[in-house]
C-alpha cells in the first residue's frame, strides 16, 4: 500500500509538475465574432508560435514559464498584442478579437497564404475565402463551383456544367460536403448553378487529390464548403437581386443566457423567371374553351435555404446544427379543353391532360458537438443525413365521357411514368485531435456511413377496367461503410514534416476490409521554399450511371458498388515544390499520376437506334474500367494587396479502358488549360475583374463515313431494313476546336438608395463572343432540283454565347 | 429618383439586348478511309420467304448517298376529292386533277456487278444474280357502266396495272437453291474495287410451335387480355424468337391497327434446348376499349423463328452503344461483322414455323 502511494505520489508529480505551459484559445473578428482562420499568433522575439485552424483555434504547447507578450497577425486585421503570464504554470485560454483594418499592402508580413504554405503538409490543396470565390466574374452570380473550375487540375466538359472533373475524376469521384455533410448532387438547373449560396459561404477547402486518412470514401477530390457561423453581436442581413435570383441572408447573436452564448445565420434564394413571366401574362394565341387566353409558362424555379446555428454551452463544448434544404422544379401540365360532340344519341365529352412533375434536390441536416477536452485535444462528433432525391413524373390521362338518354358510360386511362433516384446518407463519425507535443499532432476517428439507395423505373396504367404497375427497374440496396483512421502529423526537424495515416473500410457487401494507407511529406529546403509528396489509396463504394458522352448532364443517378463488383480503387502520387516570395505571391509546380481500377462505365444504348434490339440499355449494367490520368500543374497566386488573382497552367492527359472503346481520352480531358482570374481595386468603391481560360478542345468521336445497319422484322411478313448509319472513327480521337473565354465584371459599391447601402456589379462572359463547341449536330444535304441525298454537314452547337447580367445587392 | 441606378439599369439593358452568338453556320464535312463491302446476306429455309444478299459499300461524308432514279405513279387526284382539292391549281379551277408522284431513290452505295456466290459443304454452289426490281402484276376492275340515252355502254373495264417493285438484290433466279437445315454455307463475293468477302453459317433446324394452352386448355381461339401459355418441341440447340401478330385482312388496318386492340405481346427469345422454359407464359398487353370494335374476331398468328448463331448476335445481342450523341440524327457504329470477313454486315439464317388461330374478346 504504501508503494501504491508513492506510485501515485511520482507519477502526479510528473504529471502536474509542469515546467512548460500551454496557450490556447480562438481568435475571431471583433465586428461579427466570426473565427479567423490561419491567423498567425506567436510569442514576442520567440520562434514560438501556432496557426488558427478552420474554427480559429490555436494551440502553442510546451512554452517555459514566464512573462510573454503574446502577438496575433492577420492580413486585413490590426495586429493584436496581448501581455500573457505563464509564471503560475496554469495553461491559459484566450479569447482573442482582431479589429479590422485597412489592408496596408506589403506591410503586413505575414499573410494567411503564408500560414497555408508553412502549415499546409497536402499537396494540391487550396482554400479560398469568399472574396478569392468572389473575384473572378461569373455567370450571373458568384458561384464556388465555378470559381473551383479555373484552379489548375480542375476541368469541366461545358459552360453549362458547374461539375469538377479533377485529375482524370469525374465529379462522382468527388466528396463534396457542406459543413462536412456530403451533398450528393449540388446542383442547379442541370449543372448551371451549385447549390452552394455564397453570401453564406466563409471558405471553401479544396483538395485535388493526395488527401489524408480523415477523408475517404472517394477517390477524386475532396470539397469542403464551410458556412459562416453568424454574427455574435448583432443582426445584420443582405439581399442579393440579379437577373434570375433573389436572395437574402440574416444573422446574428443568440440571446445570452446562463453563460451560454451562440449565434445563427440564415440565407435563402429562390429563382423568379417563372413569377416574372406569369405576371407579364404573354399570350401564346390558343384559346380555352371558354374563350380566354392560355398565357405563357415558364415551369422552372429552384430555391434553397441554410440554415446554421451555434450554441456555446460554455468554453469546452459547443454544439452546431446546420440545415440546408434545395429543390429544383419542373412543374408543367397542360389540360386540352374539354370537347363535347354528340348526336341523337350519345354525346361524349372527350377530356385529357398531360403533365410532368419533376423535383429534384438535396436536402442535408448536421448535428456536431465540440468538446474541447483539454487545450491539446479537440473531439468533435458529428451526425449527419443527407437526402438527395431525384423524382421524375410524367403523366397523362384522358377521359371520355358518353351520355346516352339512359346512362352514362366512362372511359378513361390515366397513365404515369416515374424515374426516381433516392439516396438518403446517414452519417455518425468522431473525430479527435490529439496535440501530443509541438512534433506531434495526432487525429483519429471513426465513420459510419449508411446509405440507401432506391434507383427504378415504375409505369402506372390505369383504366375503367383495371389497373396495372409495372417495375421494369428497381434497385434498392443500403451499403455501409465503417471506418476507422488514425494519422500523425510529425515534424521530424524544422525541415522535414511527415503525415502517416491509414484509414480502414469495411463495407458491408463485400466480404472483405479495405486499406487506405496515405503518406505526405514535406520538406523546406528554406523558409520560401518547400518540397512536397503525397503517395495514397483510395476507395470508393459508390458509382453513377450516366452515360460517358454526354456533353449535358441533368442529374447523376447514383448506386452502392454492387456485391458482385470490388470497389473502386485509385492510386494517387503527387510531388511539387512551392515557393512563397517575399511579396507573399505563391508558386507551386506539381506533377501527378493517378491510376484507376474497377472504376464502373455505363453500357450505353445507341440514342438514336430506331427500334434498338440491344438488351444493354439498362441504367445498371457497366463495362467495367481501368484508367490513369497524369499531369503537372502550375499556380502563381497573389491573395493580398489590390490587385490579386492567380494564374493556373494545367499539361494532363487522362484515358479510360473499356472493353469496346480500348484506350481512350474520356470527353472531358483537356490537354492543355491556361487559367488566368484576377481583380483590382481600381478605389475603394471601385473593384475590376477579369477572367480568362484557354483550353484545349474536349474530345469527341468522328463520324468517318456511311454504312447500312439492318433491322428485322419477324412477324407475318418477314422484312429486315436498312438504317443509314453513321460510321464512327476510334474512340473520341478528335477534338473541337480550342476553347477560350474571357469575362469581365465590375463591382461599384457605397451606393446608397433611401438610406440602404448598396453595391450594384455587371458582368460580361464571353467577352470576345468565341465560338466554343459544346457538340456538332449534322445533316445530309439535299439537292433541291434533284432530291438527291448530298454529303453530310455539321454545325457547331455553342456554348456561352456574349452574355451579360447585372445585379444589386443590398446591405441592411 | 436615383439616376445613377437607373442609368446602370439602363445600360445594361441594352447591352442584354445585343448579347449574341457568334458566327455559327453549317460546313460540308470530308472524311477518307478505305471504303469495304456492306453485306446483307440471308439464307431462309421458310418458303414464303426468299434467300437474298443486298450488297452496298460504306460511303464518305462528302459523296451523295441516295440517286434520284424515277418517279413512281401513285394515282389520280380528282380536283372534286376533298383530299385533292386544296391544290392551287384545283382551287383556280385550271385542271380537273393531277396525277400523284413518288420520288424513287436509289442507295448510291448499291454494288450492282459483284460477283455472289453461296456455295455447301456438299460442293453445290450457286450463282446469285442482281435484280434491280420484280414486277407484280394488279388486275383492278372499274365498272365503268354508262347509260347513255337508254343505251346502256359496256367498255373493257379491266385494267392491268404493271408494278415494279425495287429490290435491289442478289437472288437465285435459277431456282435451284434450297437450303436445307444443320448445313454450313459459305458466301463470297467478289466486286471490283474491293476487298474480297466472305462469310459462312450453319443453318437452323426447322422449329415446331405444339399448342397455344389458356385458361387450362389448348386454344383455337385466343382470348385477349388473358394469359397464355405457348409450347413447341424442345431441340438439341438453337435459339428461337416468339411473335404475335393480330391479322386484319387488309393492308391498312394490318399497318395501322386500325379498329382493333389487343393480342400484342413483346417478343421473347427462347433457347430451343431448355425444355425449362417450356412452355412460355405469355402476359399480352392489356387492351382497355371494349365497346367500340366492330369486329370482334380475328386471325392471330403465332410465330417460331429458329436462327443461327449469326442471326442470333446481329439481331439480338445488337452492338454495345459505343457512341451516342442525340445531335447525329443518325445511330451509329464502328461497322459490325457478323458471320462475314472483309466488310461490314452479316450473314445469318432462318426458318420458322407458324401457328395460326383465332383471337376474340
Amino acid at each position: 500500500m504504501r508503494f501504491f502511494r508513492f506510485f501515485i505520489f511520482f507519477l502526479s508529480a510528473f504529471l502536474f509538475s509542469q515546467t512548460t505551459v500551454d496557450i490556447s484559445g480562438f481568435v475571431r473578428n471583433d465586428v461579427n465574432g466570426e473565427p479567423i482562420s490561419y491567423a498567425n499568433v506567436f510569442l514576442s522575439n520567440s520562434s514560438i508560435g501556432a496557426a488558427t485552424n478552420g474554427d480559429g483555434y490555436f494551440v502553442i504547447s510546451e512554452i517555459p514559464l514566464g512573462l510573454y507578450e503574446i502577438n496575433v497577425t492577420m492580413i486585413g486585421y490590426a495586429v493584436h498584442n496581448q501581455e500573457v503570464d505563464l509564471s503560475l504554470g496554469e495553461s491559459i485560454r484566450l479569447e482573442i478579437r482582431l479589429k479590422e483594418e485597412a489592408i496596408q499592402g506589403t506591410e503586413v508580413l505575414v499573410t494567411a497564404e503564408r500560414q497555408k504554405f508553412e502549415r499546409s503538409m497536402e499537396s494540391s490543396q487550396i482554400a479560398l475565402d469568399l472574396r478569392e470565390i468572389n473575384s473572378a466574374p461569373a455567370f450571373v452570380e458568384p458561384d464556388v463551383f465555378r470559381t473551383l473550375q479555373m484552379l489548375p487540375g480542375v476541368q469541366t466538359t461545358s459552360d453549362f456544367s458547374s461539375a469538377l472533373y479533377v485529375r482524370g475524376s469525374t465529379p462522382d469521384q468527388n466528396l463534396i460536403m457542406l459543413d462536412g455533410i456530403a451533398v450528393y448532387n449540388p446542383y442547379h438547373l442541370g449543372g448551371i448553378f451549385s447549390t452552394f449560396n455564397t453570401d453564406a459561404i466563409k471558405e471553401a477547402d479544396f483538395h485535388a487529390g493526395g488527401f489524408p486518412a480523415r477523408y475517404g470514401g472517394r477517390m477524386g477530390a475532396i470539397l469542403n464548403v464551410i458556412n459562416r457561423e453568424g454574427n455574435t453581436e448583432k443582426i445584420r442581413g443582405s439581399a442579393n437581386i440579379s437577373l434570375i435570383s433573389s436572395k437574402a441572408l440574416i444573422e446574428g447573436p443568440i440571446p445570452k443566457w446562463k453563460g451560454i452564448k451562440g449565434s445563427w445565420m440564415i440565407s435563402g434564394r429562390r429563382t423568379y423567371i417563372d413569377k416574372v413571366v406569369d405576371a407579364l401574362q404573354l399570350p401564346t394565341g390558343d384559346k380555352r374553351s371558354d374563350g380566354s387566353d392560355v398565357y405563357f409558362q415558364f415551369p422552372y424555379f429552384f430555391y434553397d435555404y441554410q440554415i446554421k446555428a451555434n450554441v456555446d454551452f460554455n468554453q469546452d463544448h459547443r454544439l452546431t446544427f446546420t440545415r440546408f434544404y434545395g429543390d429544383d422544379v419542373l412543374d408543367f401540365s397542360y389540360k386540352d379543353p374539354a370537347e363535347t360532340v354528340s348526336n341523337e344519341n350519345v354525346a361524349i365529352e372527350q377530356e385529357s391532360q398531360f403533365g410532368v412533375d419533376w423535383p429534384w434536390g438535396n436536402q442535408t441536416n448536421g448535428l456536431t458537438w465540440r468538446w474541447i477536452v483539454s487545450p491539446k485535444i479537440i473531439a468533435k462528433t458529428f451526425l449527419s443525413s443527407s437526402r438527395y432525391r431525384f423524382d421524375f413524373d410524367l403523366s397523362f390521362q384522358n377521359r371520355d365521357t358518353y351520355t346516352y338518354t339512359d346512362s352514362t358510360v366512362t372511359n378513361f386511362i390515366d397513365f404515369s411514368w416515374n424515374i426516381y433516384d433516392i439516396i438518403k446518407d446517414r452519417t455518425l463519425e468522431s473525430e479527435i485531435q490529439y496535440k501530443l507535443s509541438n512534433d506531434h499532432e495526432i487525429t483519429g476517428g471513426f465513420q459510419v456511413r449508411n446509405i440507401k439507395f432506391d434507383l427504378g423505373i415504375r409505369y402506372d396504367i390505369g383504366t375503367q377496367d383495371t389497373s396495372f404497375t409495372w417495375n421494369p427497374l428497381s434497385l434498392k440496396n443500403t451499403t455501409r461503410e465503417t471506418s476507422v483512421f488514425l494519422q500523425d502529423r510529425w515534424e521530424i526537424s524544422d525541415k522535414l514534416k511527415v503525415r502517416g495515416g491509414i484509414r480502414l473500410t469495411d463495407y458491408n457487401l463485400h466480404k472483405q476490409f479495405y486499406l487506405d494507407p496515405r503518406l505526405g511529406l514535406k520538406y523546406h529546403f528554406s523558409d520560401d521554399i518547400a518540397f512536397k509528396a503525397n503517395w495514397g489509396l483510395y476507395h470508393q463504394f459508390l458509382t453513377t450511371a450516366n452515360n460517358q458522352d454526354e456533353n449535358l448532364r441533368l442529374v447523376e443517378l447514383w448506386l452502392g458498388i454492387p456485391e458482385d463488383k470490388p470497389a473502386s480503387i485509385s492510386e494517387h502520387l503527387i510531388g511539387g515544390v512551392e515557393y512563397m516570395s517575399p511579396r507573399n505571391i505563391f508558386y507551386r509546380i506539381e506533377l501527378y499520376q493517378k491510376t484507376f481500377e474497377n472504376l464502373l462505365t455505363l453500357k450505353q444504348d445507341n440514342a438514336n437506334e430506331v427500334e434498338g434490339t440491344s438488351p444493354d440499355s439498362t441504367i445498371n449494367e457497366f463495362w467495367d474500367t481501368r484508367g490513369n490520368s497524369n499531369g503537372i500543374e502550375l499556380l502563381i497566386k497573389k491573395s493580398s494587396g489590390k490587385f490579386n488573382g492567380w494564374i493556373g497552367y494545367t499539361y494532363s492527359e487522362t484515358k479510360y479502358y473499356t472493353e469496346p472503346s480500348g484506350w481512350h481520352n474520356p470527353n472531358f480531358d483537356r490537354t492543355h488549360t491556361l487559367n488566368v482570374v484576377a481583380s483590382y481595386d481600381i478605389t475603394t468603391d471601385l473593384e475590376l475583374s477579369t477572367a480568362l481560360t484557354q483550353s484545349s478542345g474536349n474530345p469527341y468521336t468522328k463520324i468517318l463515313g456511311r454504312v447500312y445497319d439492318w433491322e428485322q422484322s419477324l412477324y407475318n411478313n418477314s422484312y429486315w431494313y436498312p438504317i443509314d448509319s453513321y460510321l464512327i472513327g476510334e474512340k473520341n480521337t478528335e477534338r473541337y476546336d480550342d476553347y477560350f473565354r474571357i469575362d469581365i465584371g465590375m463591382t461599384r459599391k457605397g451606393g446608397n438608395l433611401f438610406g440602404l447601402e448598396y453595391d450594384t456589379y455587371w458582368q460580361i462572359m464571353n467577352l470576345t463572343r468565341h465560338l466554343n463547341i459544346l457538340s456538332y449536330r449534322y445533316r445530309t444535304k439535299t439537292d433541291p432540283l434533284t432530291g438527291n441525298q448530298l454529303g453530310v454537314q455539321r454545325q457547331p452547337v455553342p456554348m456561352f454565347p456574349l452574355i451579360f447580367t447585372f445585379g444589386v445587392k443590398f446591405e441592411f | 429618383m436615383n439616376f445613377k441606378l437607373l442609368r446602370i439599369f439602363l445600360f445594361s439593358g441594352i447591352l442584354t439586348i445585343f448579347s449574341c452568338l457568334g458566327e455559327n453556320t453549317w460546313e460540308d464535312i470530308e472524311s477518307d478511309y478505305d471504303h469495304v463491302l456492306n453485306v446483307f446476306g440471308l439464307i431462309s429455309l421458310d418458303s414464303i420467304q426468299p434467300s437474298y444478299v443486298g450488297l452496298y459499300s460504306t460511303t464518305d461524308l462528302d459523296e451523295i448517298s441516295q440517286i434520284f432514279v424515277g418517279v413512281d405513279t401513285l394515282g389520280w387526284c380528282d380536283c372534286d376529292d376533298d383530299e385533292c382539292g386544296w391544290s392551287e391549281d384545283c382551287e383556280s379551277e385550271q385542271i380537273d386533277g393531277y396525277w400523284i408522284l413518288d420520288s424513287l431513290f436509289e442507295p448510291a452505295a448499291l454494288i450492282k456487278d459483284a460477283s455472289v456466290l453461296i456455295s455447301d459443304d456438299n460442293g453445290n454452289s450457286h450463282e446469285f444474280s442482281y435484280i434491280d426490281y420484280i414486277s407484280i402484276i394488279d388486275t383492278v376492275y372499274f365498272d365503268t357502266t354508262v347509260i347513255i340515252y337508254g343505251t346502256t355502254i359496256e367498255w373493257d373495264t379491266t385494267i392491268y396495272d404493271t408494278n415494279n417493285l425495287r429490290v435491289n438484290l442478289y437472288v437465285d433466279t435459277s431456282g435451284s437453291f434450297h437450303p436445307e437445315p444443320f448445313t454450313n454455307y459459305n458466301l463470297n463475293i467478289v466486286a471490283p474495287g474491293y476487298d474480297r468477302v466472305s462469310g459462312s453459317l450453319t443453318t437452323p433446324n426447322f422449329p415446331s410451335l405444339d399448342s397455344l394452352v389458356q385458361l387450362g386448355k389448348n386454344a383455337d381461339t385466343v382470348i385477349i387480355n388473358e394469359p397464355f401459355n405457348i409450347h413447341w418441341t424442345s431441340m438439341q440447340e438453337g435459339r428461337g424468337m416468339v411473335t404475335g401478330e393480330v391479322i386484319s385482312g387488309n393492308w391498312w388496318d394490318d399497318s395501322l391497327s386500325n379498329d382493333w386492340c389487343g393480342g400484342y405481346f413483346d417478343p421473347f427469345i427462347i433457347d430451343l434446348a431448355d425444355n425449362g422454359l417450356n412452355p412460355y407464359t405469355v402476359y399480352p398487353w392489356i387492351c382497355s376499349e371494349s365497346t367500340s370494335q366492330e369486329t370482334d374476331t380475328r386471325d392471330y398468328l403465332i410465330r417460331l423463328t429458329a436462327m443461327d448463331e449469326n442471326y442470333h448476335e446481329y439481331f439480338i445481342v445488337g452492338e454495345a452503344g459505343e457512341y451516342s450523341n442525340a445531335l447525329l440524327n443518325y445511330p451509329t457504329t464502328k461497322g459490325r461483322s457478323v458471320g462475314i470477313e472483309g466488310g461490314f454486315g452479316f450473314f445469318g439464317s432462318i426458318a420458322s414455323d407458324r401457328m395460326l388461330l383465332k383471337i376474340t374478346r
